[in-house]
Order: structure tokens, then sequence, then C-alpha cells
């Protein structure tokens, strides 16, 4: 993917008049970081980057819950489009939301990018500790190049590869107005990583995610954090009535977790953010994936495909075992 | 060390509609269950609610001067004012206070006052009111303007047709939209400000009521000829400890709860807005 | 100042003969180290690094139980009639010094009895950083690796052996408890430690210069940067949870049929509700207001009000930060603005 071919389209949608502002990605302000970047003018382009680094789902930034803050001057009008880079997972986002009427399609302007993973900053900040300038990665015959001030080195992507990439099945984005860079091919579809979790009994599945759970400090990253997370009145945030509480006990995490893993079922595209984000490393993403075999087994079902898709657990078939709608 | 998270138990004597509605208004009298008074200042608030729901702050009504009892006019709104307004007279209320900066009534002795209010914002100037008047001999003329919508929202009704009556003090109601049967002043309240035209000499004026309102009877005052000293309004926030600790009604480096919930003019211009 | 050696494979005994106090250590769990009683060294983790809700969860815990209730019966206190002293071992430097915003906090004209019983009956034993962390910036605000504000003993890991300091009375007590396996220390010990005293603060690689940081505040309350500044944000409460500093709470009613409790919860500026009035009125109705209240609270209203500023340069908000809000940045582009 030639950088410069992304900048230069990233320049031709600022200078569309609808387009009121593009989000990409810049370098972040330490190490390995990478950082959300919001440009409004086409002289700004230069700042955007795409490498291995950008671990971050910018399609999160359209269903924050105030949607974005715009400037005086660039008020939402009936034309106005927001442009976005969108990877293979993000645009599988994209598509739920817009399946979902989260998001009219026709709001955007998406600018697809096939992307060949990305790196896990844990891994990668594990592996070099302590670097504070600004440092890149390129990848180059399954290897990343790193380079660090003037050091450059060399890692198999293996080592430092976010696991959710290594099984990612659709790399390139399905639904753009652009795309740059070639097409990729995905993973075929592969469970493998939750076997051992799905071979444990009841007791011991429940006792894993207890332990599990009583880390968790209820700092709410991870639904801020998912691009398919964006209900006005988050039932996990209601005051009037209360469904979870506020106390943070095994309890009441596992009802919290539980309950958004419910909420995600045939939504959740594995883009791995939650995850990433978690700040006590609680392994999310293995119910998540649980939750998605279940659906393509149980259903045939995979979220995101398409952006006319009907929407899994939310449309009423005749089929349907249950003669109610709800 | 005394536990200030500790309610005490207050038991209710007497509920009073006061205004209907949408959004209805009761006053309550509450009464302590271990003969206790809170002793409290003109001007400051509780924490009062139902354990098991929660507390809101409320303004205390009822002047220091009124013993053995306190008022609180609490309009429906939420979750725990919901849950005050389905009591009946006999249940219990959790109280914890007095809680806040209260008016500088004693500097305002021998002064003329004005009290502007706007709907449920009379409930903290009410005891402004009962405190002139127990002590009518310390303060100069006492001037109450009061709107709200209707005449159905217009609280404290009785007490305030019965001091239009007598000499203690000059009060001029009004109400936003006309109504049969409506004699006085129709209008918003920051223009039947103007019409009364208060003299500011030697005059204190305080104002409560919906943020709107306050901003344009400022103006108003301000206009008059009101120095930034001479007008004192009261803010809030949503709070919860009450004791300027749990970190939610801070205003820049101030907490309402604690150093408010009265204010001059003249510090609320140094305050950032929000 | 008196300083001691403790051989490290004394540690569990020092422990061990401790037994009259609670003594919370860091504990391994996954990635990350939670301060526990400790029960076995089994988990026990000297790892700085990863401590995650920190020292101060001790004395002012996520949740907290302040009193129960039932309907027929008057409210029951709970909590503040526990006798135990606590040993708190294992703090990194920086976290002391957030005693000295969190106690005057906790203090002042309406004391809080449940934070001020645990803080007066802990004792705080901290560990030396000689190996600063990336986003480490505690020389920026008054403090360094090896700073003793706020603690009662300073243990520095040599290659053996650890090396103490006694700072305070409370300190003292416990060296003399476990004078048995406490030697003095020699002049070679104090010599290395001294080295890496002094090694420690050039380690530092991050800096910023906080002069005149309120001044510039107080002028650009309404300046279009916060906006852009907080358009990163997702507003999540990890810079909040993970800050030393920090003491928002919420205050909610449990119940289960008739009985209940009133709790305690650590609460963040950040989220929406935080500020949300029953009406539907929000004065901080976006992440920019709220994002530059976080900003002001900590270093503008806390020196008002305190006279501390209100950040000990742990740097966990920068390095937990899921979309690279830094806050050493952030200040450096405050500075600059016009």
């Amino acid at each position: 993917m030639n950088i410069q071919k992304l900048r230069d389209e990233a320049k031709r949608a600022l200078g569309r008049k609808e387009i009121k502002y593009l989000i990409g990605y810049q370098k972040g302000s330490y190490g390995f970081r990478v950082s959300p970047a919001f440009i409004e003018s086409k002289e700004e382009v230069d700042r955007l980057i795409f490498s291995p680094l950008c671990a971050l789902s910018l399609a999160n930034y359209l269903t924050l819950e105030e949607k974005l803050p715009q400037s005086e001057d660039k008020k939402k009008t009936k034309d106005t489009k927001i442009a976005l880079f969108a990877r293979g997972c993000d645009s599988r986002a994209l598509n739920q939301i817009i399946a979902e009427k989260g998001i009219p399609r026709d709001e955007l302007y998406i600018i697809g990018i096939p992307c060949k993973g990305v790196i896990d900053l844990k891994k990668i900040e594990a592996r070099f500790p302590g670097v504070v300038d600004s440092a890149e990665v390129v990848e180059e015959n399954g290897n990343y190049i790193v380079t660090i001030k003037e050091q450059i080195l060399e890692v198999p992507k293996e080592e430092l590869l976010a696991d959710t990439c290594k099984v990612c099945q659709y790399p390139t984005p399905l639904i753009y107005n652009k795309l740059i860079g070639d097409k990729l091919e995905g993973h075929p579809a592969n469970y493998d990583e939750i076997q051992p979790l799905e071979e444990k009994t009841l007791g011991e599945k429940w006792d894993f995610w207890q332990k599990e759970f009583d880390r968790c400090i209820r700092c709410y990253a991870c639904k801020n954090s998912c691009p398919l997370c964006y209900c006005e009145g988050c039932i996990l945030d209601k005051l009037t009535p209360q469904w979870v509480r506020r106390s943070v006990d095994s309890s009441e995490n596992l009802l919290f977790h539980i309950t958004r893993a419910f909420h995600l079922a045939g939504r959740c595209i594995s883009c791995g953010e939650c995850e990433r984000v978690c700040p006590m490393d609680i392994p999310l993403m293995k119910l998540n994936r649980k939750m998605e075999k279940d659906v393509k087994e149980l259903f045939n079902y995979e979220a995101g495909k398409d952006p006319a898709l009907k929407t899994l657990l939310t449309t009423f078939n005749l089929e349907d075992p249950e003669d109610f709608i709800l | 060390m005394k536990n200030p998270y500790m309610p005490e138990i207050a038991k209710i004597t007497e509920i009073r509609d006061e205004a209907l509605g949408e959004r209805p208004i009761i006053t309550f009298k509450v009464a302590f269950q271990n003969g206790h008074d809170f002793n409290h200042k003109v001007g400051q608030c509780a924490m009062i609610g139902i354990l098991g729901i929660g507390e809101s702050m409320i303004s205390i009504a009822s002047s220091p001067t009124k013993k053995g009892y306190l008022e609180f006019s609490i309009m429906k709104m939420g979750k725990v004012t919901s849950a005050l307004h389905a009591c009946e007279a006999g249940d219990t209320i959790s109280i914890r206070g007095p809680y806040g900066n209260g008016f500088p009534i004693h500097e305002w002795k021998g002064k003329n006052i004005v009290t502007i209010g706007g709907g449920i914002g009379q409930a903290p100037l009410r005891p402004i009111i009962q405190y002139i008047l127990d002590n009518r001999g310390d303060f100069g003329q006492l001037d109450i303007i009061y709107g709200a919508r209707t005449s159905n929202d217009l609280c404290f009704k009785s007490e305030l047709f019965e001091l239009e009556k007598g000499k203690d003090a000059k009060v001029h109601l009004s109400i936003d939209v006309e109504e049969v049967e409506w004699t006085k002043f129709v209008g918003f309240v920051p223009d039947n400000l103007l019409k009364i035209k208060p003299s500011p000499k030697n005059t204190i004026a305080i104002t409560c009521g919906p943020v709107v309102m306050i901003k344009y009877v400022i103006k108003n005052l301000l206009e008059l000829g009101f120095s930034d000293q001479q007008i004192f309004t009261t803010l809030e926030n949503r709070m919860k400890c009450g004791i300027g600790k749990c970190g939610r009604c801070n205003v820049g480096p101030i907490y309402v709860c604690k150093d408010g919930p009265v204010f001059s003019y003249a510090t609320l211009r140094n305050l950032p807005e929000f | 100042m008196d300083s001691f050696i403790l051989q490290k494979d004394k540690l569990k005994d020092f422990f061990t003969s401790l037994e009259e106090y609670d003594i919370w250590v860091p504990v391994q769990n996954g990635i990350v180290t939670f301060f526990e009683v400790i029960k076995d060294f089994h988990n026990f983790s000297l790892d700085l690094k990863h401590q995650a809700l920190i020292s101060k969860s001790v004395v002012f815990p996520q949740t907290e139980s302040l009193f129960t209730f039932d309907r027929n019966a008057p409210p029951q206190e709970t909590h503040l009639k526990e006798k135990k002293e606590t040993i708190i071992f294992g703090i990194r430097p920086c976290d002391a010094r957030s005693f000295q915003l969190l106690d005057p906090v906790f203090e002042g004209d309406i004391p809080d009895p449940y934070y001020l019983n645990r803080r007066k009956k802990a004792v705080l034993i901290g560990i030396a950083c000689s190996e600063p962390f990336l986003n480490c910036f505690c020389t920026s605000v008054g403090g360094n690796p090896f700073s003793k504000e706020g603690l009662d003993l300073l243990f520095t890991e040599l290659n053996s052996a650890f090396y103490i300091e006694v700072i305070t009375e409370k300190g003292k007590k416990i060296i003399d408890k476990t004078s048995t396996l406490c030697a003095s220390s020699s002049s070679e010990e104090s010599t290395q430690k001294e080295q890496m005293e002094h090694t420690s603060e050039s380690k530092i690689k991050r800096k910023i210069d906080l002069n005149n940081i309120p001044e510039k505040l107080t002028a650009i309350f309404e300046h279009p940067i916060w906006k852009q500044l907080a358009m990163k944000c997702i507003g999540c409460g990890i810079c909040t949870y993970s800050c030393p500093t920090c003491y928002c709470f919420d205050i909610q009613d449990e119940t289960r049929a008739r009985k209940g409790r009133r709790v305690r919860i650590w609460d963040s500026c950040m989220f929406s509700e935080y500020t949300l009035h029953a009406s539907g009125h929000n004065p901080r109705p976006t992440r920019s207001e709220r994002l530059r209240n976080r900003i002001y609270h900590k270093f503008k209203f806390n020196i008002d009000n305190f006279g501390v500023v209100g950040c000990v340069g742990c740097g966990r908000c920068i390095t937990l930060c899921p979309v690279n809000l830094d806050l050493i940045e952030n200040l450096s582009i405050i500075k600059e603005v016009e």
C-alpha cells in the first residue's frame, strides 16, 4: 500500500465540498503509539500514516455518544459527509451499523485499506522496552522491519502480530468508496484458539471467567471502544431503572460482561478492540469469538458482510421456532 | 469523629400540595425523631432522601427562627424526588446536613431586600422572607417579586396572598400567560422587575429560579444600578456527598455544596462557566 | 536518618514477625498486580510497572460500604470499628506523594472517617524506583524516583538485600519489631544506594516544564483547543481509575427486599452521567468540557484549593489510554496555544 496514494486520496476527499472532515491515523506521541487524526483541510494530509502499528478502530468514532463535535462553520447539514479510513474489520463494523440504521450510508465516504494485520502494542513494547523516541514499522516478506532512531531491526511477523489478526477472514474492506492498495486473501474460518476453553466443563468455564472478571475495574473502555456498542441509553449505564450495580464485585462484573456479550452476539465483527484496550488484560475476545462461532453454526450467519443484510437477532422470520417476535 | 455520611431519620408531619401538573411541587414539614434540631442558617440545604433509593440536595425552605420543624419544597424530577412524592404524612425520610454557606443575612440588617423568584426558585428565598418577618425591625423595605408559568404553578400561594394584604412586605406576583381572573402582572419575571424598578440604594437583591430567568434578572438589576456585590443568587448542580469530597458539583475550583450554593454576582463573574 | 539492611531471603520472615498487622502486598493476577492482604507468598510480586489498582485503593477502596439499613431499623455503620493496624508494602514513591493531595481532601472541615480511619492505621512502605518506566515524569511535578514524601519506610532493592531508610516514627516502630532481622547498613551499601538514586533520576526520559501552567489555564478556558484535544477521547474511565490522585466517587443505595446498604464507589468525571441533572440538563455535555475540567482540576483547581498539583507523574494515564491521549503532549500544546 502506497502511503502517497492514500494521502492523495485523502486530499481529494477533503477537496469535496460535502466532506466536513476525515478520520485517519497519525503518529502517536511516543514510541510505537499511533493516534487517531481528525483532518479538516487538505494542507494537513501529510500527517496521515498507515502502518502495522495502526491498531485502532476508527469506525468507533462515528458512533460515540455525542457524535463528533464539529466547529461552528462546519455544522451538520443535510449533505454532510465524514470521510474515514477503514480496514477489513472496520468495514464490517460499518456494514453492520448501516444495516442496523445506526448511520446512513450516504453520510460516509469510506477509504478502504486492505490490511495485512496490525501489531499488538503490548507485544512490541515487551520486545523493545523503554522506547520513547518515535519508532516506525513496515512489513516486508513476512517480517516486521522496526526502526528505532538509527537502529533497524527485523522481527518475524508472527511474534508481534495481534492475535485477532492471526485469524482474520476479511482483510479487504467489504464496503468502500475508494480502495487504496491490493486486495488480500483472508484466512479460512478457524476457531481453534477457543477450543481449549470449549473443552472445559461448565464448572471450569465458570471458574475461569469468574477469575478473569475479578480483575475488571469497570472502566468501560471495552464498551466505549467497541464500534458496535452505541445505544443511546445503554442498559449498562442506565440509572432509572438500574440494571447493573455500579459496585465492583464478581457478580456485577459478570453481569456486565455477559450482558454485553449477548448484546453483541450476531453483531460483533471481531475487531479485537475490547481486548486491546482492556487495562486488566481480560481475554474478552474468547467470549466474543465463541459467540461468533455459535452464531455461524446455529444460524449460518456472519455479521457485517453486507449493509443490506438483515440483522440476526432483531429480524423475525416465519421459519423461526418462536411464534412471536419477542 | 462524626460520620458525615450517616443520615438522621425525620418524620413527615405534614404534606402540602403547592403546584400540580406534570412537574408537581409539594412542601414537606418534617420533624426529627429524636427531638434534634438543625440550627441551620438561612439559605442552607440538606440531603434528604429515602434509604434504599438515594438522596437529593434540597434547600431548607423554612427559616431557623421556626423551631421544631423544617420545611422542604420538592419538585418531582427524578428517582429520589419521585419516591419522596410518593410519601405520606407519617413516613420517615433520611436527612443529612445542614450544608452550604447560606445567605449572609446578618450583613443585610438595616437594608432593603428584594427577592426575585421564579417557579420552584421561590423555595430557597422563603427562609429569607420568614427570617425578615420574624425580625421585622432589623430590616428595611421588603419587596417580593415572584412569578410562575401559570397560577397553578405558583408556590406558597396562601402565604403570599396573606402578605399582600398586610404592610410587612410588598408582594408583586406574576404569571407568564394571561388567565381569566388574574388581575395582576402578566409577563416574565425579569420584565416585572423592570416595571417595579426597585431602587438600588441600600438594597440587596436575591434571585432564584430557572437559569434563563436569572440571567435576565441579573442583567436588568445591573441596568437598574445594582452593583455586583448587591446581587445574590444560588447555583445548583448534581450532588452526591454534599460535603465537598466526591468532586462532581464543582464550578471551577469551588464546590456548590460546600462553598455555595449562595454566591454574589461579584464571585460568580469570576467563575469559569461550563 | 537511620538505615538498615534486610536480606532478601528474610523478607518472608520480616512479614511473619509483623503478624499483628494486616499486611497488604502486591499480588500477581495475570499481567497486573493488585494489593491484597498477604496470605502466602505464592503470587507476591515486586513488579512496580503493572500495579493496577494503586496503593490508594487500600485506604480508599473502589467499592466501600458506608452503612447497612433495614427498613424498620436505624442505619448501621460498617467497618469503622476495625481495630487492626495495616502495613501497605510495595508503594511506588510517586503514588506515595498522592497522599499529599488525598489527605487534605478527606480531612478538612468535615473529615471523612472511612478514609481517615484506614489512613491513620496504615504504615506505608515504599519501594524505590531504580528503573523508571517509559512514561514516568515524576521529576516534572516535584517528585523523584527515590522520593520519601508520604512514606514511613523506603526500601531500595540492592543485589541481595533491601536497603531500608526509616522516615517516620511509625516506620521506626516496624524496624524495632523486626530488629532481629535487620542489620545496620554499611557505608558501601549506603554508597550503592546513593548511586542508584543518582542514576535513576537521569533515567527519566519524559519531561515537561509546568511553570506558568495555572496562569495559562486561567486565560484559555473558552479556547477551541479543548474541542480539538478531546476529539480522540472515547469517554472511558481508564485515566481516572488508574490515577493515584483521582478521588471522585459516587454514592448509591443497593437493596434486596427490605435490607440494603449505601455504598461509595469510584466514579469518573469522564463519564457523561457524572454531572447529569435529573432534569436532563448536563453542564458538561460533551467530552471536550469533561476533558477540560479534568485538566483544570489537576493543574489549576487543586493548586487553588490545596496548593498541591494534582498529578504525581506516574504516567499510567499515558500508558493505558487506548487512543493515545497523552497528558504530556496535551500540556505542551496548551503551553504553546495563543
